[in-house]
Formats: structure tokens, C-alpha cells, sequence
């Protein structure tokens, strides 16, 4: 029971109801010093807990006027008791689909969902969209969130990208209207992660030598995560390079019979290090300083927060084509590799192992990571918002 | 009864193993198999309960080694690891119980899907002075939903099973793979031993096989990298390398970076491109550190080499880097 009361979800939401949310933010607003004609309130949705991008990008909310809070349950979600603009933001939109067995289920939870879309507008309630991929990476019901996703396109008063190329990659599968979108890079990492430790002792730690090329594979252990294919094809990629090479996976596995996979196919690798659990705040920057470079195998993707800590830490980072634009200004040690060819992905692994020994790259990427930080990236997307709004 | 799945998931899974014949065990079966004297598998297909199940049983015919046979089932479509634990204890005539390493005395089963379920084996050693033997065996969690066929009584097992190569690759039976990397360790079969620890490895996730298979990579690697050598060598050898500079290696180490080391004191301790090995203790080590260090050698005296106390080398491993020279 102790441990139910001090969970980081008490802490994160006050467990006040959204009332009292809408009345405490724009207290806070005022006490702020913020014209209560500027203030803004903002609830998003779905909550997440690990990933720090909802709080990295609303990190400059309040001095830019908006108050930003989260909502567990869109059924909550109603006209403000208070005299201000509200609007929901919604992020991931797999949680929609939770609990659906069969399409059928998840064609009427995809109904349900537009609807209270729709109650919300008619309360006058804005709807923000934050494009994070071009399908749930867990996607069951592929035709359900398609269609979910085009609903919510439409709806959308305001649609936030963060790749320059999302409009015409989303368009092999729903519209979403030029004029709606707003573009704001993903932030990188700078500030987020304990970054203290140097790389000498965190090879040191993890039993590299100086000598050893290591490459990091980091994330949630799922399928679209490529890391499956990526150590089918380690021998040959370690052929094309010519050396041996030590490979990091961190990560969360998710699903129990692809980690069976992953375990059945490092067991005879003991160049492969698995650490397959969560990765806390202060271990990341560990295996991110221990690596040489950063893998990104995946089959597909619209944004990378992998790509971006890569570059906060000065580690050059292997992404396919797709995810290239989305870090612009970090080229120096972003490599994008073809999915669709195999061998594209060595000769992007040996450019990226060739800028890492480069001083210049580590220089360069953290520079960006600077210039990305997500203060600044927040206050863009405030600006951005308020513009339109 | 109220079946104890949390998700509608866990539901579905339930119903495919009672459509496979698995039945939730009746109320009576399950108060005779608590007082631990009745197998509660036997001759029925169960789904485990939420509790633990053990019984009572007298150590089978005096032997050193008990064998428990059983056939456990998943109605999720991929094996789970760990789906079920049987855990052995062991006691006296007079009910003390053994003290017994519980490593030794723990087997996790993987459920197998409905359709492809087998038998799985599960050997125990048996101390000496056991009279009795409680066996237990539980869920892994408390939602999923196992189920078990065959015999919670151990049966007599003189010895362990002769299976081939490939079977004991296969086997999921801790005592049957470590048999088989014993022999692999007498003939020093580094291949062999790594098929057998990718196997443990994959099934039961320990530090000391990731250790020893790093061990033996390692070993593996280094004898099969050995520089070349592109020093010119002299008439004369410059320096006389007639022990280790470093502390000898030790199987606790890592041999690439042993010979690293090692290398690195040669270098700091002589320039001169040849030097000469003379017969006496680690010349094969010395030889290696010498390759590494990219030095060209001259033998002085007899070249035998000896692997004493160096597990997984062998004299041929030293031999073959010899015909290199």
C-alpha cells in the first residue's frame, strides 16, 4: 500500500483530478506572472513514465505560458473550470488499442477514441498531435490504427513533426494536412542523462579494451528494432569490416517470445554483451561513452531518441535513410544505411567507426546536442504552437 | 473455481490447454497430493495450481542419481522459459535435512507449445545419507497457467543416459550438458565445448558458462591470430627470454590479454628484433608473448612444450604456432 502512495505516477500526477489540474495551472500560471489572456493549458496523453520526452519537451512550458499536464484517462477530460484555451496533446497512440483482441475490437475502441475526439472539439478543447512514427511499433491492428491515425490527422487542429520527411512518408498510409504542421526536431539529451563518467572508465568498466571496436545497440528489446537480423548478419558484417567487434545490447526485452530469439542467438556470440533490462537515468551514459558507435538497425522509423543520446554523448550513430533528416546539423557522425540492402549497413557501420576515431565528429555532435537541448527545443515548440494557436 | 488469469490472454491460453486435456486438478486430488504422499500427475494431464505441489517420496533403490520425467505444456504458441520449478530436498531417515547445494537441487522446465510438447528429463545427484526426497514443483508466476503431465515421484538412475553428440546438444538437462562438456574438457575439444556452453548459456543464462565461454573464445582466437611475424631476424639473438617477465598466466584470465601484457614487459625489456628461447618452464607462453610481440626467435636447447595446468590448450596448440617460426 506504502508502495502504491510514493510510485513515481503519484509524484508525476499529484493524483488530482482534472479539474483540479485545469484550477492549479492556471494558479500556477498566474503566480508565474503570466497575462491570464496568454495562458494556456495543455493535458497530453497517454502518460509515459521512462521515456523523458514529455518532460524534456515541455520542459520551457511555463515560461512560455502554457501549463502542461497529464491525463491517465481521456474520459476525464472535459470543459476547464477556469477561463482559459485548453488543448490535448496526444503522443503515442497505441494505448488506445489496449486490451483489443480481435480487429473487431479494436475497430470499435479506434471509433471510441474519434468520438471523444470529437466531444472534445465540440467543447472547444484544441487537439494537438505529435507524429512520433508512422505506425505504433507494436502495431497489431494494422488497418485500425491506419485508420485511427488518418481520423486523428483530421481532427487535429495542430500536427507537431519532427522529421522534415514525415508528411510524404505518412502519406503511403494516411493524409495528414500540410498546413495543420508545425516542425520542431526532437531534442537531444543534453542535461537529461548523468554524464560524468569517462569513456576510458566506462570501457574500463564493461571489460573493453582500448583496442576494442564496440558498437551499441540500445532500446526496448522489440521486433522493429532490428536487432534480431542485425546478429544473423554479424559474422558477415565483421568479414566486411575485417575486425572483430564487441557489441553492447541494452534494453527492455518486451516480448517474451522474440527475446527467446535474442537469447538463442547470442548464446554462441560471447562477443555480444546483453544487459536486457531498463537502463537507468545514470547507467546510459556507460554504455553510450563505452561504445565506439551507435546502432540503429531498424527497418523503418520517423524519429530516433536513440540517434539524438548517440549525439548528446559525441558517439556517431548508423540509422536507416529514413531517420538521416531528422537530425539535421548533426551529419558529421549521423550515418544512414538502406534497410532494404544488407550490405548497406557494414559499409555504414565502418564509416561510422572511422568518424568515431576522428576527435572532430565527438566535437561536432555534441555541439549539436547543445545547440538541440531540450530547453531549447521546447521553447520552439511553445513558439511554434502559440503562433498558430 | 475461480481461474486466477489477470487478462483475457492468460484466459485464451487456459482454454487451449483444457481443449488439450489439461484439467484444473479436483479439490480431493489436490488435499491427497498436499499431505505428500500422492503424485498428483499420475495418470492425468494438470494445470498447475496457484500453490506449490510436493511429495513425499523414499530415495528410489540406494542410487546416486534420481530422474523425474515430466512433460510440461504452455497454451501461449513459443516455449517459456522457466514456466515451472521442480526443487528437491533431501532428508535423513530421521527427517534432518541435507544441506545440498541448491543449484544442484533446482530444475526450471520450459513449457512447450500444446502441439510440441516432450518429455524432459530432469537428473539430480543424490547426497550421501538421504533417506527421503521431497519434491516440489511450482509455477513461475502466479498468472500463468502450466500445464504438467508424467510423475512427480524420482525414479532410480544409475547412470546418466548414453545419447549422442546431437542429442545432448538438444537435451534442456543441466547434469546431461555438463557431462558432455566434461568429456569435451578432457580432449580439450574447444569446439565442442563452446557448442555445449552456448547450449547452458542459452538455457540457463549463468556467469560462470558466459565466463568460460569468453575463456575459451579467447583461447580460440589467439591461436588462431597468431602474428605472423614480419621481423627480420638476426644472426644473433639480442635477448635471452628464459622466463616470464609477468606473472605467469592463470586460467582466471583472459590469454589475449595475458599475452598482451606480457608482450608489452618483452617490448619494454629488449629491442632487439630476434631473441632466443631456451628450454624450461611456460616456453610455450614465452613463444606466444614472443609471436605477439612480433619478435623473431631462436630455440636454444630442447623445444618440448608443456600445457600443465593451462586448461583447454593443448602441447599441439604451442606445436602448430612453433611450425609458424
Amino acid at each position: 500500500m506504502v508502495a502504491e502512495t510514493h510510485s513515481n505516477r503519484a509524484i508525476l500526477d499529484a493524483e488530482r483530478t482534472f479539474d483540479e489540474a485545469c484550477v492549479d495551472a492556471k494558479l500556477s500560471l498566474f503566480a508565474k506572472g503570466v497575462n491570464l489572456e496568454e495562458a494556456h493549458l495543455l493535458a497530453y496523453y497517454p502518460p509515459v513514465q521512462r521515456n523523458p520526452y514529455q518532460n524534456m519537451l515541455y520542459t520551457a512550458a511555463f515560461e512560455k505560458g502554457f501549463a502542461c499536464f497529464s491525463v491517465a484517462d481521456l474520459d476525464d477530460i472535459g470543459s476547464p473550470p477556469v477561463d482559459a484555451p485548453l488543448g490535448v496533446h496526444y503522443h503515442w497512440v497505441h494505448k488506445v488499442f489496449a486490451g483489443a483482441e480481435t480487429s473487431r475490437e479494436a475497430e470499435r475502441m479506434a471509433s471510441r477514441f474519434l468520438d471523444t475526439l470529437d466531444a472534445q472539439k465540440d467543447a472547444g478543447i484544441k487537439i494537438i498531435w505529435t507524429i512520433h512514427n508512422l505506425l505504433s511499433h507494436s502495431a497489431r491492428f494494422i488497418d485500425e490504427e491506419i485508420a485511427l491515425r488518418a481520423g486523428l490527422s483530421d481532427r487535429a487542429d495542430f500536427v507537431h513533426i519532427m522529421n522534415p520527411a514525415t508528411l510524404e512518408i505518412c502519406a503511403r498510409y494516411y493524409e495528414v494536412n500540410a498546413s495543420k504542421t508545425f516542425m520542431v526536431p526532437h531534442p537531444s539529451y543534453f542535461g537529461v542523462y548523468g554524464d560524468y563518467i569517462s569513456a576510458d572508465q566506462a570501457r574500463f568498466d564493461l571489460g573493453i579494451t582500448p583496442e576494442d571496436k564496440t558498437l551499441l545497440l540500445f532500446g526496448s528489446l522489440a521486433p522493429h528494432k532490428g536487432t534480431r537480423q542485425f546478429l544473423h548478419n554479424l559474422e558477415a558484417l565483421e568479414e566486411t569490416l575485417g575486425i572483430r567487434v564487441r557489441i553492447l545490447i541494452a534494453g527492455q526485452p518486451v516480448n517474451a517470445e522474440y527475446q527467446e530469439e535474442i537469447y538463442a542467438l547470442v548464446a554462441d556470440k560471447p562477443n555480444v554483451f546483453l544487459f536486457e533490462h531498463h537502463i537507468d537515468d545514470q547507467t546510459v551514459q556507460r554504455l553510450f561513452r563505452a561504445a565506439d558507435a551507435v546502432v540503429c538497425p531498424y527497418e523503418t522509423g520517423l524519429n530516433s531518441g536513440v540517434a539524438a543520446t548517440a549525439a548528446t554523448f559525441g558517439r556517431p550513430c548508423v540509422v536507416p535513410d529514413i531517420l538521416v533528416p531528422a537530425l539535421v546539423g548533426a551529419s558529421a557522425g549521423i550515418v544512414g544505411f538502406n534497410p532494404s540492402d544488407p550490405s548497406s549497413l557494414s559499409v555504414a557501420i565502418g564509416r561510422a567507426l572511422e568518424a568515431s576515431a576522428n576527435p572532430a565528429t565527438e566535437t561536432a555532435l555534441i555541439d549539436w546536442a547543445k545547440l538541440h537541448r531540450p530547453r531549447v527545443m521546447s521553447r520552439a515548440f511553445f513558439d511554434a504552437l502559440r503562433q498558430r494557436w | 473455481m475461480k481461474p486466477d488469469t489477470s487478462t483475457k490472454g492468460n484466459a485464451r491460453h487456459v482454454r487451449r490447454l483444457i481443449k488439450a486435456g489439461y484439467r484444473i486438478l479436483p479439490q480431493f486430488v489436490l488435499m491427497l497430493a498436499r499431505t505428500g504422499i500422492v503424485d498428483p500427475f499420475a495418470r492425468r494431464k494438470a494445470i498447475l495450481p496457484r500453490r506449490p505441489l510436493t511429495i513425499l517420496a523414499i530415495r528410489p533403490a540406494a542410487q546416486d542419481r534420481v530422474v523425474y520425467t515430466l512433460r510440461v505444456a504452455t497454451g501461449k504458441p513459443y516455449a517459456e522459459r522457466s514456466a515451472a520449478t521442480l526443487s528437491v530436498t533431501y532428508r535423513t531417515f530421521w527427517g534432518r535435512k541435507i544441506r545440498w547445494s541448491e543449484d544442484a537441487a533446482r530444475h526450471a522446465f520450459f513449457a512447450d507449445p500444446i502441439d510440441e510438447v516432450t518429455e524432459q528429463p530432469a537428473y539430480f545427484d543424490v547426497p550421501q545419507g538421504a533417506f527421503w526426497v521431497v519434491s516440489t514443483i511450482q509455477r513461475h508466476t502466479d498468472t500463468r497457467r502450466i500445464g504438467v503431465s508424467g510423475s512427480l515421484k524420482p525414479l532410480a538412475c544409475a547412470a546418466l543416459p548414453q545419447v549422442t553428440w546431437e542429442q545432448a546438444l538438444l537435451s534442456r538437462d543441466r547434469l546431461l550438458l555438463e557431462s558432455a562438456l566434461s568429456k569435451a574438457q578432457a580432449t580439450c575439444d574447444r569446439t565442442a565445448a563452446r557448442q555445449i556452453l552456448a547450449r547452458l548459456l542459452f538455457l540457463l543464462q549463468r556467469r560462470a558458462d558466459r565466463a568460460l565461454l569468453r575463456h575459451i573464445s579467447d583461447i580460440d582466437a589467439v591461436f588462431k591470430t597468431v602474428p605472423t611475424g614480419n621481423a627480420v631476424q638476426s644472426d644473433t639473438a639480442g635477448f635471452t627470454y628464459d622466463a616470464l617477465l609477468t606473472t605467469p598466466f592463470k586460467n582466471s584470465m583472459m590469454l589475449s590479454r595475458w599475452l598482451k601484457s606480457e608482450a608489452i614487459a618483452l617490448e619494454a625489456a629488449t629491442d632487439a628484433d630476434t631473441i632466443l628461447l631456451t628450454a624450461g618452464p611456460h616456453l610455450g607462453l614465452r613463444l606466444m608473448a614472443a609471436r605477439y610481440a612480433e619478435k623473431a626467435v631462436q630455440f636454444d636447447g630442447d623445444t618440448q612444450y608443456d600445457a600443465n595446468g593451462l586448461d583447454w590448450i593443448t602441447v599441439a596448440d604451442f606445436e602448430a604456432v612453433h611450425a609458424l617460426t
